[in-house]
């Protein structure tokens, strides 16, 4: 038995060392050859007792199988290494690959934002890009002829239809499809479209991310702790936020929301304008027009609900300068993100 | 609207430094668009003296002045006659190319034949309040080539701001006056207004015939005036402001608008017949306004201001030339009114006119204080600036009179609303420095009219958040428990689409979502109209996209212009097109590949074909729980290759199509390589996929495999093959795999030959060889009747 072990690990090792097919052909001659050393264990077989028989036959098959094992191993590592019949493999050429893919700054900028206020309770759906006029404008307290439809240069597509100017429009749909019971938490995300010609930071095309939220006692409060979230969660844990009141047809109060600047950290550069802040979204008290456009009682209800400008959010995060980028989709831009 | 800071300190009391101002702005909700320091911006405004001055040939009116602006550095200036000018004086100039803050942009010119080479500012048109003769005039020859705000002290700013639509009252100084006094603790100080000095009894008669359209007219007879040049300090708030002075008699009422917010207009009386009617155009009336358009009554009958035979002016947006204020005005009849917001704002999109004065009416004035403050300001000014005699009794027709709204606003609604603790009397001094009336108790708070947006004590709650400051707004977490965030197996399905594109090399892309009109059918798959722009843009912009394919070409044409020549890009967006009456929104996953199959490969080199792209879609459809898809040829779709489209078939459904794009359209963006593209509705696949995975028991016997060789017909698709040897194998066959195709020698040359791979398994016991040869016969057997397919070895 002793030898039985010895001579398996001695024969490893001799194929182990065997550095060409003629060499690895010699070792096998030597121990599994007609008259080779493990042949000859096998001869010894007939001498045993039958009692001893059993466990000796077990263990030389054993034995070959794992030199015939070794030696398949070393005979393709042989032909891997000698097919270029050259120096050793250079592990310094590339791989074989393809780069990895990408997904749009947008899209990511947009998916950490769900991901952010998923986790602060707010559900996501979509919501149809051409609209009425009643969704985008009249629900939100903007009927015809008000002052405010002037901020939107509005896309008709006939019959009373509109491309959405806003996400907004999504509110009372959200409202009115729940039927009454509060709290209510939806976001929404996606196209939006103005009649605005093309620069550095227009595009007719943008896309937005809305949120609101509807309970009985909800206020200005919750609504600056959710922001802080989402801004700290966006832009880390250091970022300020600063209300303003402005106005919105559909909030009020409203609230023009700044964070402090995440280029400079409010020691002034060119794109806060040396103010320190920057203007990244509208928000407010929801209206109890547009409440009760939802179906919902302004006497027992209140709510809070915020914009933001998804294109915006990924220029300031990449500290991209012209809002053409995001739409070129020049690889040299994409693969950056 | 611009805003001059000197002016707007003259309504408040004390007098606060200018950032504090500035710094105040913004809390009262004005959008402040751009700050214009005029210590700053007139820097490049430099003392230059006058070395000559003669008549400019040609002109009655201006003058060709050498102006030495830096020691030996005369310039050739022609100026006009707004002031007077002598030779020897220092006085600011502005050479061309220096950008006012005003927003004037001074370039070189040539007025006769001369050259101008700057211009000799007076105050107003650099953007200051005059305090002297409205031109800055210096002696010492020292301070020649001087920067003015080195000279003079500037203290003063520009404020470029929009007013919110919801804040007309903020539309006049005072209006934002009282905003920051309330904001800062300031007293307001409103514009005297003394009572004219003698009265006459000429009374206008007036009659208002559509009450609903003009709530109240009111109008005063001024007599003796003279009309002449504005005085410096009422020419220079109109310069830096934005306003050309005309006349003293106009640059008042402007000037009053400016300052109340309240747009005036005033006649000359010797063009009123007997009476001021106010009424709607009529059928074949015309009038030719102030700006020299004019405005007839053939379609729209707009409301006009008309004596008794008439329209004198298009009401409450212009007045008509020939009653205007002109040099031989004696005297005038001054109209204060107040008209309906809708019916000024219909007009004036539909005629195309608009102007400073239609612009605040559309937005809603106060018909009440600020109208009469308004008129009897103006009527001051006419008797201290414009040489009025005497003033008529005010005519004033008011059939309605507007009351004050109002509300009751418990300081527990406030603290509810705002999430923070508010005491009543915090909410009642806040809107009493505002102007609100309000009980001890709350229960009644008494609007002032002016605030047309206050229609819902929400809008008092805001005013209280403004006094008191946004910044007492401190971030809480929520007093109502949220339920978990969820969302739509679309959106985790499109999350999933992008982590397996990603994960095998591709660019997800954001296209844009209108396209020419041109093109239309290109790779569409969707029925019905396209859904086309009534007011695009452009013509690159017209109509919305019915597939994402076009797209992703276009971007692989731009890259492939950047030297790129492997292209793997996906988008997933909506397209969009009207079956019937209503619009209908697919959401739709576009791929496209070309190219080589690796970015990084120094052997193999291999392009990539239509398998390459057909096993993406396999993969995703897998990642999407989806059951197998068949790939069915179908008729052409323009834009792909002619016989190379298939539909994506799953349950009998279309549920997308893959083909080769068309090496035309290629061409035409100079690709060279062929690409591949695929569209997904992902809709309908999510109404085809499986929901929760439910687990099977795993194989317990071991499976038996077999290796089967044809030779077929060309002509005889794979999938019949395959679908052969599953109806002969018998329910023993588990799997059937294609592991080779070839045409070529030895094989006939209409036909190839085809390699499977098969397992066989039962899930109760150990199949035996002779079961499985039974089974394999028998499918050699079928496949050559069926498919008159040749066993090429075993």
């Amino acid at each position: 038995m002793q030898s039985i072990q010895e001579l398996v690990e001695r024969a490893l090792a001799h194929i182990g060392h065997a550095d060409s097919a003629a060499t690895l052909e010699q070792a096998r001659v030597q121990y599994l050859g007609k008259s080779g050393e493990l042949t000859g264990q096998m001869k010894l077989l007939g001498g045993l007792a039958p009692e001893e028989r059993k466990s000796f036959g077990q263990a030389v098959n054993a034995a070959k199988n794992r030199i015939e094992e070794a030696f398949d191993q070393r005979r393709a590592a042989l032909q891997e290494t000698s097919k270029p019949a050259g120096p050793e493999l250079d592990v310094t050429l590339p791989g074989r690959r393809r780069w990895a893919g990408r997904v749009h700054p947008i899209t990511a900028t947009a998916e950490t934002m769900k991901k952010i206020l998923m986790g602060l309770g707010f559900s996501y759906d979509d919501y149809p890009d051409i609209e009425s006029e009643y969704y985008n404008f009249d629900s939100l307290n903007t009927p015809a002829w008000h002052p405010a439809r002037d901020l939107h240069d509005t896309f008709y597509v006939g019959q009373g239809q509109l491309l959405r100017t806003h996400t907004t429009a999504f509110q009372a749909r959200v409202m009115r499809a729940s039927g009454g019971p509060v709290p209510i938490r939806a976001m929404t995300t996606g196209r939006c479209y103005r009649a605005d010609d093309i620069d550095a930071s227009h595009y007719p095309i943008f896309q937005q991310l809305d949120v609101f939220a509807v309970g009985e006692k909800l206020s200005m409060s919750d609504l600056r702790w959710t922001l802080t979230e989402l801004a700290k969660g966006l832009f880390g844990p250091e970022v300020q936020l600063r209300f303003r009141p402005s106005y919105f047809p559909f909030t009020t109060p409203s609230a023009e929301v700044d964070i402090s600047c995440v280029v400079c950290r409010q020691k002034g550069c060119a794109v806060c304008s040396r103010t320190g802040w920057l203007e990244v979204l509208g928000s407010g008290m929801m209206r109890p027009e547009v409440l009760r456009a939802g179906g919902l009682d302004p006497q027992k209800h209140q709510g809070f609900a915020f914009g933001i400008g998804v294109d915006r959010i990924t220029m300031l995060r990449h500290q991209i300068n012209d809002i053409r980028l995001l739409y070129d989709n020049e690889e040299a831009f994409l693969r950056q993100f | 609207m611009i805003v001059n800071t000197r002016w707007l300190l003259d309504y408040l009391s004390p007098r606060v430094p200018l950032t504090d101002l500035l710094t105040a702005l913004p809390r009262v909700g004005l959008d402040v668009e751009a700050t214009h320091l005029l210590a700053h911006d007139l820097a490049p405004v430099r003392i230059g003296f006058i070395r000559a001055k003669q008549p400019l040939e040609g002109t009655s009116d201006k003058f060709v002045c050498q102006v030495e602006v830096a020691a030996g550095d005369v310039r050739s200036i022609v100026a006009a006659s707004a002031h007077p000018l002598e030779v020897g004086w220092g006085v600011p100039v502005a050479l061309a190319g220096t950008d006012l803050p005003t927003g004037d942009s001074i370039h070189e010119e040539h007025f006769q034949g001369v050259l101008s080479q700057g211009m000799i500012c007076l105050d107003g048109e650099m953007g200051m309040i005059a305090t002297g003769s409205g031109l800055q005039v210096f002696h010492d020859e020292s301070l020649q080539g001087k920067s003015l705000p080195e000279v003079v002290p500037v203290d003063e700013a520009l404020v470029h701001m929009k007013v919110y639509p919801n804040r007309p009252d903020c539309l006049g100084l005072v209006g934002i006056a009282r905003e920051l006094a309330a904001l800062l603790g300031l007293q307001l100080v409103l514009p005297d207004a003394p009572q004219p000095a003698s009265f006459s009894d000429a009374a206008m008669p007036v009659k208002i015939m559509d009450r609903a359209a003009c709530t109240r007219y009111t109008c005063q007879v001024i007599s003796g005036v003279s009309v002449g040049k504005s005085s410096a300090w009422l020419a220079s708030r109109l310069l830096a402001t934005g306003s050309r002075p005309i006349n003293n008699v106009v640059d008042i009422t402007n000037f009053v608008m400016k300052e109340w917010g309240q747009p005036l207009h005033a006649f000359d009386l010797q063009n009123v017949r007997e009476r001021v009617v106010v009424r709607r155009f009529k059928k074949g009336e015309s009038l030719r306004l102030l700006d020299g358009r004019t405005v007839d009554g053939a379609e729209e009958l707009p409301l006009a201001i008309a004596d008794a035979k008439s329209p004198m002016a298009l009401a409450g947006i212009m007045g008509g030339e020939f009653s205007g204020i002109g040099d031989e005005t004696a005297s005038v009849l001054l109209e204060a009114a107040h008209f309906e917001p809708t019916n000024i704002r219909m007009t004036s999109r539909r005629l195309g006119v608009s102007s400073d004065s239609s612009y605040r009416f559309e937005r809603g004035l106060d018909p009440n204080e600020t109208l009469e403050a308004a008129r009897n300001r103006a009527t001051a000014l006419l008797f201290s600036d414009a040489g009025a005699q005497s003033a008529g009794p005010v005519t004033d027709v008011y059939p309605k009179h507007l009351r004050r709204a109002v509300f009751s606003l418990p300081a527990e609604r406030v603290s509810s609303y705002l999430g923070i603790p508010v005491t009543r009397e915090q909410v009642q001094t806040s809107l009493t420095k505002l102007g609100y009336e309000c009980s001890e108790n709350l229960k009644r708070i008494q609007v002032p009219t002016r605030r047309v947006d206050a229609t819902d004590p929400v809008v008092l709650i805001e005013d209280v958040a403004r006094v008191i400051g946004y910044d007492a707004i401190t971030a809480s977490p929520s007093a109502e428990t949220p339920t978990a965030g969820a969302t739509t197996t679309l959106d985790a399905a499109r999350q999933t689409v992008r982590g397996t594109l990603a994960g095998q090399g591709f660019l997800e892309l954001r296209g844009v979502p209108l396209e020419p009109l041109e093109g239309e059918a290109q790779f569409s798959q969707i029925e019905g109209n396209s859904i086309t722009l009534q007011n695009p843009l452009n013509s690159d912009l017209a109509r919305l996209r019915r597939s994402l394919v076009p797209f992703l070409v276009k971007t692989a044409a731009l890259n492939a212009r950047r030297r790129v020549t492997t292209f793997r890009y996906f988008e997933i967006d909506k397209i969009f097109a009207r079956p019937a009456t209503e619009p209908v929104e697919h959401w739709s996953l576009g791929i496209l590949l070309g190219g080589a199959a690796n970015d990084a490969d120094w052997s193999t080199r291999r392009a990539t074909d239509y398998f390459d792209l057909k096993g993406v879609v396999e993969s995703v459809l897998e990642w999407l729980r989806v059951p197998r898809a068949s790939f069915e040829v179908t008729a052409a779709i323009e834009g792909y290759a002619a016989a190379t489209v298939a539909h994506i078939v799953i349950n009998g459904e279309a549920m997308g199509a893959i083909g080769q794009v068309a090496p035309a359209l290629l061409a035409a963006h100079r690709i060279q390589t062929a690409v591949f593209a695929a569209e997904l509705f992902l809709g309908k696949l999510m109404a085809a996929r499986n929901s929760t995975a439910v687990y099977e028991p795993l194989p317990r016997f071991p499976g038996v495999y077999r290796d089967l060789s044809f030779v077929i017909k060309t002509d005889v698709p794979y999938a019949a093959v395959e679908q052969a040897i599953r109806a002969a194998g018998g329910s023993y066959l588990e799997s059937v795999e294609c592991i080779d195709v070839f045409a070529g020698k030895g094989i006939d040359k209409s036909s190839r030959s085809m390699a499977v791979s098969m397992a066989f398994r039962a899930p109760d016991r150990t199949l035996s060889s002779e079961e499985v040869a039974a089974s394999v016969e028998h499918m050699i057997a079928r496949l050559a009747q069926t498919l008159g397919a040749e066993l090429r070895s075993q």
